[in-house]
């Protein structure tokens, strides 16, 4: 049936509840309102007060929360509001969820939990709804970090992060919530983490990007279309673990590589993508990988639409990379 | 002035809203401000207000129906251009001013050209792929020597096909004011590398050239009457004057070593890979052909040929072109008798053949006749090879080849 | 325990918990809603110019906040805002301050800037991220700051400027200048951990600055009963040793007074202060926000009879310092003012391109300039696409 994105992640969640009586999900104003996205709409109508709950404002106290519960054995599912407020749960995101197997040698682990929270940009958010984290976790061994392109993927990688036994976080585009609408099986099925995905073939120049910003990478694929340019898209879909296999083996055979993401620049997801495709892939690159990305300044509000790394940026891109 | 009110983005990406209740109607006279309609998003029910006094010209939806954000929604004549301050006249006037100002850029590389990526993308580092740029080759066209077809320096060299190596656009420089030059040219790929090898030969090797002359008659109508018998290839004399240098340079193994100055000694080798200077579409190229000691003439011959071949289609191998022990240059096959041809460092001597001429020469009985003569030039290392010994060599070579059958009896 | 509290302890072999309800925390309130005194509260110390000062504040903050709703409506803004039904608390607190003294906002206390002078320009300019904007349009709508009004650029995530605060007040201290940072934040913020990291810090430390709590029953959707158990805001003061007020956040009056008392003590003793004002939230959350999905339209019938700007109108009648025609003739004029200032705001040019990469260090760094020239080039191929700078560097 057709949904949008908000509906698809609505839905997993209501599965995952209604397939496993220890899922538990709660953050603030998910319970009766239904979460400010309204991603938990229904729940606490369906599955009670004790499963679906608001929590006091407090991110550190969330995640605390979510690692102690998944540390008893329950399934937590923990939103945070914006992905730009998920700092007070630094600490407890990046030494305690990632590190609960290893420094207790898998005495207690806390395999149960997943962290959602909406991210990025293109809404009028300014500086504080508006960020791109995902960098800040992948550097945390012991971390999951998964985002959707479409309604399809949301809740089939959403459906897996939640049954997966490591804690992943999910980060939802919310730019694209409403706008992408698409068809998505009624079942309970799930998508593979740690997986990219060949969205489209091509042989001239390999782009990647995940979440939102694919659309920016296909409208991009679109004009070079147009100039006689034949790009191969690929969603990356989990960053840690990243698939580094699909993505090499694509760039060995276009020998060209464009990697879009919102985030800044500078130690931005994409260096790490970068810095591996040419240690793999060196002999086979036709020109210099380049990176479209957002600026190394805060995420404006005014100058939005001139920081955004979009279908004209990445567009050049491509024409620079198959020119070189 | 007719006007259409769009729906905003009421929420955070918000992209549509269910019209819940018309608050006026078609024709209706309304004010600024004056609540139009009732929408609801997932969110939130919302009152929209009227931007501009007037009456209501268009209703675009009915009760219940979905209302797009970024689609019209209403629309409304202006019965009056509301009158603005001075203020905001002087900012429009602002506005317009930065608006004239932009500037038009053309769209830079109309059209592009995409390598055609039948043939599979180059295997190769960034810095031949530079090379190739500066020599005007497309290296995915370049066959590769190395594991899976990489690209090295030397098949670059090697390759030639209807790419010149004239400049690239923008590289030459202009000079003006300058009676002397019409322009400068950066020395660039084999002729880059040749004038490297050269100083390198010339400051290191102590050279000296000696000539002589070979009667080349019977070995000329031996090869005549082998070519009427064989169709492919076609027969020259390079092979044979090859396979007899292989023969003497087996008896006189210092022409075929290499002297190393760090540690000082001599390498000496069984093998006699001899390269051949060819000049093709690149500039000066060495084909080599290996191991010789162990190879027919009629074997060189088919060698040789494949050799020129790729050599003048650009397809050689940095295999096909390196490792050579001794190097003979045909210079005659363009002009020239004698020359002072310049060793291929780090060898040790080299061969340049001259044009061969039908000359006059004494026979036996002095009686004048027509005879195939051809000049020949060896340089040599004086630092391991003197005058004698070169001497000797080269008249082993001569024996050999003005009497085949010397040739003959030699021949593994 | 220290030794020494070991030793200071009252013994007991009687067994019992510290009853939770043991602290009744009572409401500091002096003006009935119909404008007369209550619980024999003396008004006398009131003076006419400061009463009328917060009114004419309040006001402007009504007709502000109404003004910009309809703005966001008829999509000339992506996002506001209101302060209804919270005016007294933001704007009579600042009144009782010296207008030097710093005030450390949340986002909901345009009032309070609103009261030290901030003009209807000025909101305008921030509202409309317009090249006039004191912050440079980086930040989301109502994200003011003003060093010259000593008002602290507002940010989103919330709580982070409560230990600041008590940072800045401590600063304050050494310098010796008899000031005091006031803190505004609501109770959902009190949550956060960097609240109860501020309390600790300032008690210990002797930080002169007041922590002024809006409790307004509401973060976005949760009502206060799903925040917190206990006697709110003010029992946690007690807990972290501060001097604790509750007060009625809809008596003006009785925020003005309470907040005056506060800054005394706080100099005085250079010491921390927590007031606890009791309001409600009588909009949504914000223009993204619909509250009839979590609270009842009965329920915001009800709070609207505790309208603080009622409450002090009447009040200002009865002392004959304010008429009814007055008050119709400064709405009216406001409503005028501020609909004219958003025409002017809504046409100034946006901030240049080149503000972009301002301020993100003292200087831009090399590698910034860089992507800031690739960005220019960019923008000159494409104008059409980026008509807010349209080329304009």
């Amino acid at each position: 049936m057709q949904m949008n994105l908000l509906q698809a992640v609505n839905n997993a969640l209501d599965l995952a509840m209604a397939s496993q009586s220890k899922m538990i999900c709660f953050g603030e104003d998910v319970g009766h309102f239904g979460g400010v996205f309204r991603a938990t709409s229904g729940l606490q109508e369906k599955y009670g007060r004790e499963r679906c709950f608001n929590t006091p404002l407090c991110e550190q106290g969330i995640i605390g929360f979510a690692n102690g519960l998944a540390a008893q054995g329950s399934v937590a599912v923990a939103e945070i509001q914006f992905g730009d407020y998920i700092f007070p749960a630094f600490d407890q995101i990046v030494n305690e969820s990632a590190k609960f197997r290893y420094r207790s040698g898998n005495e207690f682990n806390v395999g149960g939990l997943t962290i959602r929270t909406p991210y990025g940009g293109g809404i009028a958010g300014g500086l504080y709804h508006s960020q791109s984290p995902e960098a800040y976790f992948t550097h945390t061994p012991g971390l999951k970090v998964v985002v959707p392109r479409n309604p399809y993927q949301a809740k089939g990688l959403l459906l897996a992060a939640i049954r997966d036994p490591n804690p992943v976080l999910f980060l939802e585009p919310k730019r694209i919530y409403r706008a992408s609408v698409g068809e998505v099986p009624e079942g309970d099925y799930e998508l593979p983490l740690g997986k990219a995905e060949l969205v489209r073939e091509g042989s001239d120049v390999t782009l990647l990007a995940w979440g939102a910003q694919m659309e920016a990478i296909e409208k991009a694929a679109e004009l070079a279309q147009a100039e006689g340019i034949s790009c191969e898209i690929i969603d990356l879909r989990s960053l840690q673990p990243w698939d580094a296999d699909t993505v090499c083996d694509s760039v060995i055979k276009t020998g060209r590589l464009v990697v879009n993401h919102e985030a800044p620049r500078t130690s931005g997801f994409g260096a790490e993508i970068v810095a591996t495709v040419q240690e793999r892939c060196f002999l086979h690159l036709e020109s210099p990988i380049t990176r479209v990305t957002g600026l190394d300044t805060p995420f404006p509000l005014v100058h939005e639409a001139e920081y955004m790394p979009d279908h004209l940026k990445t567009f050049e891109a491509i024409k620079q990379a198959v020119r070189f | 002035m007719f006007k259409e009110f769009m729906l905003p983005d009421l929420g955070e990406g918000i992209v549509e809203c269910e019209l819940v209740e018309w608050l006026v109607k078609e024709g209706d006279l309304v004010v600024e401000d004056q609540p139009i309609a009732d929408v609801m998003t997932d969110k939130a029910l919302v009152q929209i207000p009227a931007v501009h006094p007037g009456s209501i010209s268009k209703l675009y939806y009915k009760v219940g129906e979905l209302a797009r954000v970024g689609a019209p929604l209403f629309a409304i004549e202006i019965e009056q251009a509301v009158v603005a301050d001075s203020v905001a006249n002087a900012v429009e006037a602002i506005a317009t001013e930065v608006a004239e100002k932009v500037v038009e850029t053309p769209e830079a590389g109309a059209l592009i050209e995409v390598s055609d990526t039948q043939s599979g993308k180059a295997v190769a580092s960034p810095a031949v792929r530079r090379m190739a740029r500066e020599l005007g080759v497309n290296i995915a066209e370049v066959p590769g020597s190395g594991e899976k077809g990489r690209v090295y320096k030397e098949d670059l060299f090697a390759f030639s096909g209807n790419s010149s190596v004239s400049a690239l656009p923008g590289q030459v420089a202009r000079v003006t004011g300058q009676g002397e030059s019409s322009h400068k040219e950066p020395l660039r790929g084999v002729q880059a590398a040749m004038a490297k090898q050269m100083s390198l030969s010339v400051t290191t090797i102590a050279h000296f050239t000696m000539s002589d002359q070979i009667d080349l008659t019977e070995l000329t109508a031996m090869k005549r009457a082998l070519a009427a018998e064989i169709e492919q290839p076609k027969l020259t004399l390079m092979p044979f004057m090859i396979k007899a240098l292989s023969v003497a340079l087996a008896e006189f193994p210092i022409l075929n070593s290499h002297l190393h100055e760090e540690p000082q000694e001599i390498e000496f080798f069984h093998h006699h890979h001899i390269g051949v200077a060819v000049d093709t579409p690149q500039g000066l190229l060495v084909p080599v052909l290996r191991h010789v000691e162990d190879s027919s003439v009629l074997s060189l011959a088919h060698q040789l040929s494949e050799l020129l071949a790729d050599a003048r289609a650009g397809k050689l191998s940095r295999a096909q072109l390196s490792g050579s022990t001794f190097t003979v240059s045909n210079v005659g096959a363009i002009g020239g008798t004698t020359a002072t041809p310049i060793i291929n460092y780090p060898e040790s001597a080299i061969l340049a053949v001259g044009r061969i001429q039908r000359l006059p020469r004494f026979d036996a009985n002095d009686k004048v006749v027509a005879r195939q003569i051809a000049d020949i030039s060896w340089s040599a290392d004086h630092r391991i090879i003197d005058g004698a010994t070169m001497a000797k060599f080269s008249n082993r070579f001569i024996q050999l080849l003005q009497q085949p059958s010397n040739l003959l009896i030699n021949l593994r | 325990m220290t030794e020494a509290g070991y030793t200071t302890a009252a013994r007991t072999s009687e067994f019992a918990f510290v009853a939770q309800e043991s602290l009744a925390i009572p409401m500091f309130s002096v003006l009935a809603q119909d404008g007369t005194a209550c619980c024999g509260a003396d008004l006398s110390v009131v003076e006419q110019t400061v009463a009328l000062r917060i009114y004419q504040a309040m006001l402007f903050t009504r007709v502000l906040d109404e003004r910009m709703v309809a703005a966001q409506r008829q999509g000339r803004i992506s996002f506001y805002l209101t302060s209804t039904g919270e005016e007294a608390a933001s704007v009579a607190s600042a009144a009782a301050l010296s207008d030097q003294d710093m005030l450390m906002a949340q986002y909901r206390e345009q009032g309070a800037l609103a009261l030290r002078g901030f003009s209807s320009e000025q909101f305008m300019n921030q509202l409309f991220s317009n090249e006039l904007d004191l912050g440079k349009g980086r930040q989301m709508p109502v994200h003011y700051g003003c060093k010259a009004l000593h008002y602290m650029t507002v940010s989103s995530p919330l709580a982070t400027q409560i230990p600041q605060a008590v940072g800045y007040a401590y600063g304050q201290k050494l310098a010796a200048g008899e000031h005091v940072t006031l803190c505004y934040f609501g109770e959902g913020a009190a949550s956060e951990g960097d609240f109860h990291a501020a309390l600790n810090f300032a008690a210990v430390l002797r930080a002169p600055v007041i922590f002024f709590c809006r409790n307004n029953g509401y973060a976005i959707s949760t009502p206060a009963e799903e925040q917190y158990a206990g006697d709110g805001i003010a029992a946690r003061g007690v807990g972290y040793g501060l001097q604790t007020i509750r007060v009625d956040g809809n008596d003006a009056l009785a925020v003005y007074l309470a907040t005056q008392k506060a800054r005394a003590y706080a100099i005085e003793h250079c010491a921390p202060v927590l007031i606890e004002a009791m309001s409600y939230r009588l909009g949504a959350h914000s223009t993204s926000d619909d509250p009839s999905g979590y609270r009842s339209k009965d329920e915001e019938q009800k709070w609207r009879e505790y309208d603080p700007l009622v409450r002090l109108r009447a009040w200002l009648y009865r002392q004959q310092w304010w008429s009814e025609a007055e008050d119709k003739a400064l709405d009216e004029s406001l409503r005028a003012e501020m609909l004219a200032a958003m025409k002017v705001a809504e046409k100034i040019p946006k901030p240049k391109l080149r503000e972009l990469v301002t301020d993100v260090y003292d200087t831009p760094s090399v590698e910034l300039r860089r992507q800031q020239e690739d960005l220019e080039q960019h923008l000159k191929r494409y104008p059409e696409h980026y008509p807010r700078t349209a080329g304009r560097a």
